[in-house]
């Protein structure tokens, strides 16, 4: 219809990540908002009792997240511009990484939990509410990738290759959302 | 004054700084400035001594500016296609422009509207 | 199909396509359908009914507060059944179809394709609808339905002050009805970006898309505080959080600011399609374009921007500080802009064509009378001083029911009859259908507007009765006489529509000369819509008619007809240029089972089987892998 090709768009699936992308951004925007205007109304943050988190830990867990991206985005890359290239073997590598990063945040979150529990004070409802959200996420993410593995081991359609774009998104997304989170509960340690 | 006709690439970004800057710059004025207002007034905030004429002023005067010149560009290229110095085939850097000087005008009678309001009640008071 | 008296080989092509595009006859049909305009009915015929739930549940409550002291229902009775009407008429029967009936069987329509981006997930949007549909309801069968109010404010929500399981059907269906909302507002976005026809450059788009368009933005951004809020509040009543418990430093007010951050833009995700609709009908019955055509598009986009800003205006009364009031108070005055653009460019539209007054126009004329002075009442209420003395009182109500009654639901009754003929292939009453419109005029106005004078003079809403000698007899007495004709004049109307459904005059592919793409192929679409894809070159495609006699002589030629599989064309988001053909799948089991799935789930959370709801969860899992197990691919 048209003589001169022209840059192609992105697949609808792609967009369609965007949008959940945009939502889940609001969702996490509103519990982060909700902690921050819940500290803004109470004097003692954490309540007494309750010692500020520990910081490093989960400073240096939350770059896993995006280091696990990485992987991620080669696939993706390999993905959009249809050609021969690493696929498989990086989804892979970054769904091991993935694993082994939620292993080590569940341990982190039981641990808290025998600290302080969310029914005792607003802080503890928030401050789990937020990590359980965003490990939930995670977890959805590892479920993802397992499917995606499952199919692209295959070979490459039209279809998973808009798979492979939209659940790298999705992972891009997620480690964003880990560093805001993250960034949130440390908070009250500085 | 530039002639845009020779920089398209500029043409392209001006059109959605025009489109986008004055709805962003107030909703960054009303995120900022009632996230300040929280945190100032709360009872554990008031213990900070938070500046909040100060810092509603400079939010203010941040997000004028910010959709000032997204009014602006959508000016410049409202000229630029009326004189035909851009091309456009399907009529849509008209169509934005017309739109941005709209939603430009409407954003920053908001913005200054909200920010002489902020800055003339007192404080906190109930 | 799309052009009558076909030529040999355009008959053939017409052919195939009914052939690949061929759904499953009878009930499974409907259950695993993923055609869009058929969604779209079920859409219709599901909200009707929760329409008829919420109106007899005004009825009875018009007629307990016909006069003092009355003691039709009891006060318990009367708190559930006006919390489930403000539910009911927001989230069962407003949304669901404007957006879910009207938006699901026009927009693919109006932009030349085929279906909606994503089909399965438009189907898995209504199952998921009517799922929390049901689960609410159900809690009225039980008589422990929700009694805190729409708004459901805690702490009166709380486990404490409302022991029972109403609050936790209230939260659960909503989530629910939530997820439903945003898969179909994602849907709307994608396929308004990327679905339109080519040469539909944004600027050329139907004002109703931007409508739309605007709507679904909406929901996407401001779902996210609701259900963040629900959430809380479940885990509040089930689990023992302290997000709303002052004595632990929690905060009721959050969940008002949560509630209205999705509430007010809620507003105008209720009211916006209804202007999309009025943008619609005028031209048509006109005979010209929408003036200000860019101007009237960004104000709906402005309105349910800035609707963003806004929400405190529902908590002047509860002592925030000055200052956080001004940013809402300012926003509340300014969102009058962009909704006075569209008033003054729906009047001049009329004023300088040539208006022709049927029914849907006549409805339109209703919609800008009650929008104006809803309107006007609501500049009032922005105002903080005046909204502290009236809040809570008949006032507001009055208010809101003139913005989401007159101005919302007014231009959906206008759709139902302008595209009736479109949808049923046949034509509805004209006469008996200004008369309805008349009917309803009236009775919308002696219903509401008494209401206003019962709330100056004090009248608290939510009440479930008063004494006497308060001065507001008359006042609620002329209400309940106007909910009855009004009443009889929507019996009216659905029986004007239910009886041409069956025996009104053929009305053709196009009976009122519209301008958009809709009119562009037979009564009803088939399956496939448009037996040749569009080409665009204005905001009026079917006002070109040389761009249509072109069709005709490109389907017999094959150009972009597509006929050798279940496909559709995708453009760029902004210009509309032709991109790639999609395969689009076909019907599918997977979004009722899902949609099955799901509902169960959040009934076995509602009764506290945590465990046996994480199974379920396991179970949607592998509905959604079965789902995706066949990739739509060419034949």
């Amino acid at each position: 219809m048209t003589s001169t090709p022209l840059p192609r768009a992105r697949p609808n699936g792609w967009y369609g990540m965007l949008i959940l992308v945009a939502t889940e951004s609001a969702i996490f925007g509103t519990l982060l908002a909700t902690y921050a205007y819940l500290r803004f109304r109470d004097p003692s943050w954490p309540p007494p009792g309750v010692a500020p988190p520990s910081v490093t830990a989960p400073l240096v867990l939350a770059l896993v997240p995006v280091a696990a991206s990485v992987p991620m985005g080669i696939a993706s890359r390999t993905a959009r511009l249809r050609r021969a290239g690493p696929l498989v073997a990086p989804i892979v590598l970054a769904t091991l990484v993935q694993i082994a990063y939620l292993a080590f945040q569940v341990h982190l979150f039981s641990d808290d939990l025998a600290r302080f529990s969310p029914r005792d004070s607003a802080y503890g409802s928030i401050y789990f509410t937020v990590l359980a959200v965003h490990h939930a996420h995670v977890a959805a993410g590892i479920l993802l990738d397992c499917w995606l593995i499952a199919r692209v081991r295959t070979g490459l359609t039209e279809y998973r290759r808009t798979a492979v774009m939209a659940i790298a998104l999705y992972w891009y997304f997620v480690s964003l959302a880990g560093l805001a989170v993250t960034a949130t509960i440390l908070s009250p340690a500085w | 004054m530039v002639t845009l006709a020779r920089m398209p690439r500029l043409t392209h970004a001006l059109q959605w700084y025009a489109l986008l800057g004055a709805p962003l710059a107030w909703t960054a004025q009303l995120v900022l400035g009632f996230g300040l207002t929280e945190a100032a007034c709360g009872p554990a905030g008031q213990r900070w001594g938070i500046a909040l004429d100060a810092w509603e002023g400079l939010v203010f005067a941040l997000a004028a500016a910010l959709a000032a010149g997204g009014w602006a560009a959508a000016a410049a290229l409202h000229r630029a296609v009326g004189r035909g110095e851009v091309t456009d085939a399907n009529g849509r850097v008209r169509f934005i422009s017309t739109i941005g000087l709209a939603t430009g005008a409407i954003f920053l009678a908001l913005i200054l509207y909200t920010g002489t309001g902020v800055l003339s009640v007192e404080g906190c008071r109930r | 199909m799309a052009v009558e008296s076909a030529a040999p080989a355009a008959a053939q092509r017409i052919d195939r396509l009914d052939r690949i595009w061929a759904g499953r006859p009878g009930l499974t049909g409907w259950l695993t359908t993923t055609d869009h305009k058929r969604i779209g009915l079920l859409y219709l015929w599901t909200s009707l009914a929760f329409f008829a739930a919420g109106g007899a549940e005004a009825l009875v409550m018009r007629t307990q507060l016909a006069e003092p002291r009355q003691h039709v229902v009891g006060p318990a009775t009367y708190d559930q059944i006006m919390t489930m009407h403000g539910v009911t008429m927001i989230f069962l029967f407003v949304i669901p179809l404007s957006i879910g009936a009207f938006g699901n069987y026009l927009v693919p329509l109006m932009i030349g394709a085929r279906d909606m981006a994503f089909p399965r997930m438009n189907a898995l949007s209504y199952w998921l609808f009517l799922g929390s549909g049901l689960l609410m309801y159900t809690s009225l069968l039980l008589g422990m339905a929700p009694d805190a109010g729409w708004f459901d404010y805690v702490p009166l929500a709380s486990r404490r002050f409302s022991p029972g399981l109403g609050i936790d059907f209230y939260a659960l269906g909503l989530i629910l009805n939530g997820i439903s909302s945003t898969a179909a507002a994602a849907n709307f976005l994608v396929t308004i970006a990327k679905l339109r026809a080519p040469g539909m450059s944004l600027n050329r788009m139907p004002l109703f898309c931007f409508a739309i368009l605007a709507t679904s933005f909406s929901l996407v951004f401001a779902l996210p505080a609701l259900t963040t809020d629900l959430v809380f509040l479940e885990l509040d009543r089930k689990l023992g959080f302290r997000f709303f418990d002052v004595a632990h430093g929690g905060d009721p007010l959050l969940w008002q600011h949560l509630f209205w951050i999705f509430g007010h833009p809620e507003v105008y995700i209720i009211v916006l399609p209804a202007f999309g609709i009025a943008t619609s009908i005028i031209p048509t019955f006109t005979r010209r374009t929408m003036t200000a055509f860019p101007l009237v598009a960004v104000a709906e986009l402005l309105v349910a921007f800035i609707g963003f800003g806004v929400w405190v205006h529902h908590m002047f009364a509860t002592g925030l500080p000055a200052v956080t009031m001004v940013f809402f108070a300012a926003a509340s005055l300014i969102i009058v802009i962009p909704s006075g653009i569209q008033i003054f460019a729906w009047c001049m539209t009329m004023v300088t064509g040539r208006p022709e007054y049927k029914t849907p126009l006549l409805f339109i004329v209703g919609f800008i009378v009650f929008f104006v002075f809803g309107g006007l009442s609501g500049i009032t209420l922005a105002a903080v001083p005046f909204d502290q003395q009236v809040t809570d009182t008949y006032y507001v109500v009055a208010h809101f029911h003139y913005v989401i009654w007159g101005a919302a639901v007014f231009p959906l009754l206008g759709g139902l009859y302008y595209w009736f003929p479109k949808v049923t292939g046949r034509m509805y009453h004209e006469r008996i259908g200004q008369t309805t419109f008349w009917l309803v005029f009236a009775g919308t106005n002696l219903t509401f507007f008494p209401m206003h004078i019962s709330g100056l003079l004090g009248m608290p809403r939510r009440v479930w009765t008063y004494p006497g000698g308060l001065g507001w007899n008359v006042e609620n007495l002329v209400s309940t006489i106007g909910a009855f004709l009004l009443t009889a004049g929507l019996v009216a109307l659905f029986a004007n529509l239910i009886v041409s459904a069956y025996r009104g005059a053929p009305a053709g592919a196009d009976p009122f000369r519209g301008g958009t793409l809709e009119w562009a192929t037979t009564s009803p679409p088939p399956r496939y819509n448009f037996a040749v894809i569009p080409y665009v070159t204005s905001a009026y495609p079917c006002w070109d008619v040389d761009d249509r006699a072109d069709d005709r002589r490109r389907l017999e030629a094959g150009e972009l007809v597509l006929e050798e599989n279940h496909e559709t064309p995708a453009t760029t988001p902004v210009d509309g240029r032709l991109d790639e053909i999609l395969h689009m799948p076909s019907e599918s089991p997977w979004p009722f089972a899902l949609g099955v799935v799901a509902t169960l789930g959040t009934a076995l959370v509602l009764s506290d089987h945590f465990l046996i709801a994480a199974a379920g969860v396991a179970l949607a899992a592998a509905v959604l892998t079965l789902w995706h197990a066949k990739e739509p691919a060419p034949a």
